[in-house]
């Protein structure tokens, strides 16, 4: 025994040596959800492609600020400008355009004129109907607002320019530019607008705390400089710090009065500090191994893996207060005949438990599978802690018998099995179905991403405000075009824009953005330059130029004969927003974004995105959800399958009626749980699915611990079974007072699953009825 | 843009007009409620054309709603101009549409035309010299930039009106050399609610 205990402090030691080692050099958190997906499904290029324009699009910040007096609105959006500008934490700050850039705009297409058509040109050409190109030609030149002199209808005698630059679908429809600023009216108010883009990953904690301070700091400044000023805010970073600020704040006070709870808890039942710390290490033990193994299977934990898999691992203080609980009473025993009491117990316990964890690894989820590793080794772990080294630091001493609590422990027993309580015991049975089946019909499934998490509401308010003054377009849909080259994308581009178009007539979505309507493909230039050539120019430009009275015919001056290629477009262009959609141009080929918004069918997109090769839709909110909703189905059926899994081992020691006795308990609180927790308005999601893995896991070990009991010994199993199920609450029951909904998901169904497991235990243990 | 912004001054210069002291005094304002119609030729003087471009048609004032411009020669379109930005329509079809917001330095220009239409003078003299001559039966007002480093400098020398007891005429002179005459004639002031597709043409909100 002591040489099992020595072994095992070797290999403890090496499992800690090793996670030192891996966090010395740095470890890696995985923090995206998506990572949670398929691996095999997809090609790793495209993962790649679409991590990076998420990552891109969450990386953009636009503020608004507001005042009466369009002075001092300007002078926020400029000092604003500066800080982000001059803090290094933000690129491509965008406040005032160089002055000349609308000039500079023009003078980039004006070479190109007349390769450059809007789409209903090129309809109306296409059908030889050039009559309407100059029918509109004229109706200007002899309009009231006289566009046109002599020099520009000879350079660009049926003005494709104007009417090309007049319908680019500039991306903020109510901003336009004063004064290099770009500006909106609103009211009395003058509202000038900053945009930039985030250096650095936007969920890091270290990037968020940088940038949000650099922020307040010149808005509070520039509030206090200007009283009436108000400013408005758009950005993935201001939301993500919101919910990591006050996921941490409650983290920290819900595992603040978890620790002081579960403290007391020990002190006031066991009167002495030891059971205290044999706890703890007995779980510390069991995290540490967990955590180092799966660095060495995965080279790095995922953060949801690391959250449930602690939680799953904290299962193991069931086993730890079980043999602590076994010191009570003068005839406890020496430390190894407590442990030799409780160990059939807790090692069915344990194998049960271990078998609901390793059916996770069933599922084709990596995340699953990370997960049940975790928390499979975790409990192993633990629980050897528990069996080998506890009787040695343990002391021999008996614990003063403490004949009160041990008969409050016993008080539930005697509810289920003295005769005198059955009436109470059938109405408590009738209200549990009333209430379940009341749940039941109450109870919803919610996967959707966008309602696990609580959006700051004054942050989402901004975001509104944002959107109705400058006209942005919401949604964080978009497609993904990749080809060998820049040339060959655009070429894709124009056959989706095309369906697009279609669609959102069809009100499939509201809007799309792409490289394509600012720039047109090289080969779609060529073509448009022989239908203006053809079908304008050749039949209708003499007829044109005479009626006017233009002298000398067309001055083509400036005309080139190359293509017009997104290249062109620098940094201090108006159009400088279009570089954000080309993610890479190389060797490897090209990779375009195309922004999409009010996206009301995305199956039609998915459609759109499958008839045109290279293209693939991205709906990064809407690919959690389905992976949340997949794996909320996985643990479901898992559930069952493990509970299946555990009757064997259960028959083997208790026979067929006694192993159906031991699973009532657990499966009457899984089948409940989730009906209570809706009663209290939570919808069943992946987190409540996860919770009742941990439910069934702890309602085996609590019915375990009863049908193991000797009679003599009950109380103290008992008051093992009470202890734990408070320490459990007291750690994650706390849960379900949590703001964020997964969170709180998770707690409530937990909360509940506990306390039902705890009330139905004794129901499993009939071996001592007849004492 | 430019063509927008002529058409404002256009416009400014048909409904404005008199001296400091006297402009209130000579200025034929419209009153709110009221609609002014008429008729008009425009010829357009460009350098580099055989022959000046000229338009007839008729056009509908009303104050704080818009403005329509209906050219019947040489050829048929309708303008019409409101807060809201610009449009014309030729056959049926819109052809061309400009949102105010899109283009501020338009929608600044009309909104001082729009007050200047019932005797508002204040906006205007914050981007023109205003002189003012002759008395309520033939004036004469001129309107220079005041700014000569201004946008609206770089395209406009001045934008001169005259009239008796309406405006009867504008000259506006470009910067490049071009110049522009319009005449106005058969002005009527009512206060009758407007034809249905002239109230329709005004009421368009769609951006």
């Amino acid at each position: 025994m002591k040489q099992a205990a020595l072994a095992w402090l070797l290999i403890v030691g090496c499992t800690a040596a090793i996670l030192v080692f891996r966090i010395h050099q740095g470890v890696a958190l995985q923090t995206d959800l998506t990572a949670l997906l398929v691996q095999e499904s997809g090609d790793p290029g495209l993962r790649r492609a679409q991590d990076l324009a998420a990552a891109s699009l969450a990386q953009r910040v636009f503020v608004l600020a507001g005042d009466d007096d369009r002075a001092a609105a300007r002078k926020a959006g400029a000092a604003l400008a500066d800080a982000f500008e001059r803090s290094g934490l933000a690129q491509a700050v965008t406040y005032r355009l160089p002055p000349d850039s609308v000039t500079a705009l023009g003078a980039m297409y004006f070479p190109y004129r007349f390769g450059l058509l809007t789409g209903e040109e090129r309809e109306l050409l296409r059908h030889n109907q050039g009559s309407r190109v100059v029918a509109r030609a004229l109706a200007t030149v002899y309009g009231p607002e006289a566009i046109a002199d002599a020099a520009m209808l000879r350079r660009d005698p049926f003005l494709l320019l104007p009417a090309f630059l007049t319908g680019l679908p500039l991306p903020l429809a109510h901003v336009a530019l004063d004064d290099g600023v770009l500006t909106v009216h609103d009211g009395a108010k003058t509202w000038v607008l900053v945009a930039a883009q985030v250096q650095g990953n936007v969920y890091s904690l270290a990037v968020q705390n940088r940038f949000i301070a650099m922020f307040d700091s010149s808005a509070a400044t520039l509030r206090a400089q200007i009283p009436g000023l108000a400013i408005a805010r758009v950005g993935a970073i201001f939301y993500a710090h919101r919910g990591a600020q006050s996921a941490v704040g409650e983290t920290s006070l819900i595992a603040t009065v978890s620790m002081v709870g579960t403290i007391v808890l020990i002190l006031l039942v066991f009167r002495a500090l030891r059971p205290l710390w044999l706890t703890l290490l007995a779980i510390a033990v069991g995290v540490l191994c967990a955590f180092s193994v799966c660095l060495l299977m995965y080279g790095g934990v995922h953060v949801v893996v690391l959250l449930f898999g602690v939680s799953l691992t904290g299962i193991a203080i069931d086993y730890c207060l079980q043999y602590i609980t076994a010191r009570f009473g003068p005839e406890a025993g020496s430390p190894r005949e407590r442990l030799r009491r409780v160990l059939p117990g807790i090692t069915l316990g344990v194998v049960t438990t271990l078998i609901g964890y390793l059916t996770l690894m069933l599922a084709p989820f990596p995340g699953l599978r990370q997960l049940a590793v975790f928390s499979a080794v975790g409990l192993t772990a633990s629980f050897l802690t528990v069996v080998l080294w506890l009787p040695l630091l343990d002391s021999a001493a008996p614990l003063e018998d403490s004949a009160g609590i041990l008969a409050a422990a016993n008080l539930l027993w005697v509810f289920w099995k003295d005769g005198r309580y059955r009436r109470w015991r059938i109405g408590f049975i009738a209200l549990c179905v009333l209430t379940g089946g009341f749940g039941f019909a109450r109870l919803t499934v919610d996967d959707d991403l966008r309602h696990q998490q609580a959006l700051a509401a004054d942050l989402h308010d901004e975001e509104l405000e944002v959107r109705r003054l400058t006209g942005m377009a919401g949604g964080t849909e978009f497609l993904l075009v990749q080809a060998a080259d820049t040339e060959s994308a655009l070429q894709r581009e124009e056959d989706l824009l095309e369906r697009l178009t279609a669609a959102r007539q069809t009100g499939a979505l509201g809007g799309f953005q792409a490289v394509a309507q600012f720039v047109p493909s090289i080969k779609r230039q060529r073509e448009d330059r022989a239908l203006v050539h053809d079908q304008l120019m050749r039949p209708f430009l003499d007829e044109y130029y005479r009626r006017l009275g233009v002298v000398g015919g067309m001055r083509p001056d400036a005309v080139d004969n190359g293509f017009l290629t997104p290249a062109a477009i620098g940094a201090g262009s108006p159009l400088a927003f279009v570089r954000n959609l080309m993610l890479a141009d190389g060797p490897a080929g090209a990779a375009q974004v195309v922004l999409l918004n009010g996206v009301t069918r995305p199956d039609e997109l998915r459609r759109i995105a499958a008839a045109v090769p290279g293209v693939h839709f991205a709906d990064p909110a809407g690919e959690v959800t389905a992976v949340l909703t997949e794996y909320r189905r996985r643990a479901v059926i898992l559930l069952a399958v493990s509970a299946v899994l555990m009757m064997p081992v259960l028959m083997w020691r208790y026979g067929w009626r006694g192993s159906l006795a031991t699973l009532l308990p657990p499966a009457a609180a899984v089948v409940l749980a989730p009906a209570l927790a809706a009663l209290k308005g939570v919808a069943f999601t992946f987190f409540g699915a996860i919770a009742l893995v941990l439910v069934l896991s702890i309602g085996f070990d609590y019915a375990v611990f009863c049908r193991e009991a000797a009679p003599a010994r009950r109380a103290v199993t008992m008051l093992g079974v009470c202890l734990a199920m408070i320490a459990t609450l007291l750690s994650f029951g706390l849960l379900g007072f949590s703001r964020t909904y997964a969170v709180h998901a998770f707690g409530t169904t937990l909360l509940a699953g506990t306390i039902l497991a705890f009330i139905f235990a004794p129901l499993a243990g009939d071996r001592g009825t007849s004492a | 843009m430019r063509a927008a912004l002529t058409l404002v001054c256009a416009a400014i210069v048909a409904l404005a007009s008199a001296s400091h002291a006297d402009v209130a005094a000579v200025w034929p304002s419209l009153a709110p409620g009221s609609t002014l119609y008429g008729r008009f030729t425009q010829e357009q003087y460009l350098k580099g054309l055989t022959a000046p471009l000229k338009t007839e048609g008729d056009f509908v004032v009303v104050p704080a709603r818009g403005i329509i411009w209906r050219s019947a020669q040489p050829v048929r379109s309708v303008t019409v101009i409101t807060a809201a930005g610009m449009r014309r329509i030729v056959d049926d079809n819109e052809v061309q549409r400009l949102a105010s917001a899109k283009a501020p330095a338009f929608a600044h220009m009309y909104e001082l035309l729009d007050r200047a239409i019932v005797g508002d003078w204040s906006a205007l003299r914050q981007d023109f010299a205003v002189t003012c001559s002759g008395d309520r039966n033939a004036w004469r007002v001129i309107l220079t930039p005041l700014d000569s480093a201004s946008p609206l400098a770089a395209r406009l020398t001045s934008v001169v009106l005259t009239g008796d007891g309406r405006i009867d005429t504008v000259d506006i002179n470009r910067a490049n050399g071009d110049s522009e005459h319009v005449a106005f004639l058969n002005q009527v002031v009512s206060s009758t609610p407007l034809a249905e597709p002239d109230a329709h043409l005004l009421n368009d909100k769609r951006e």
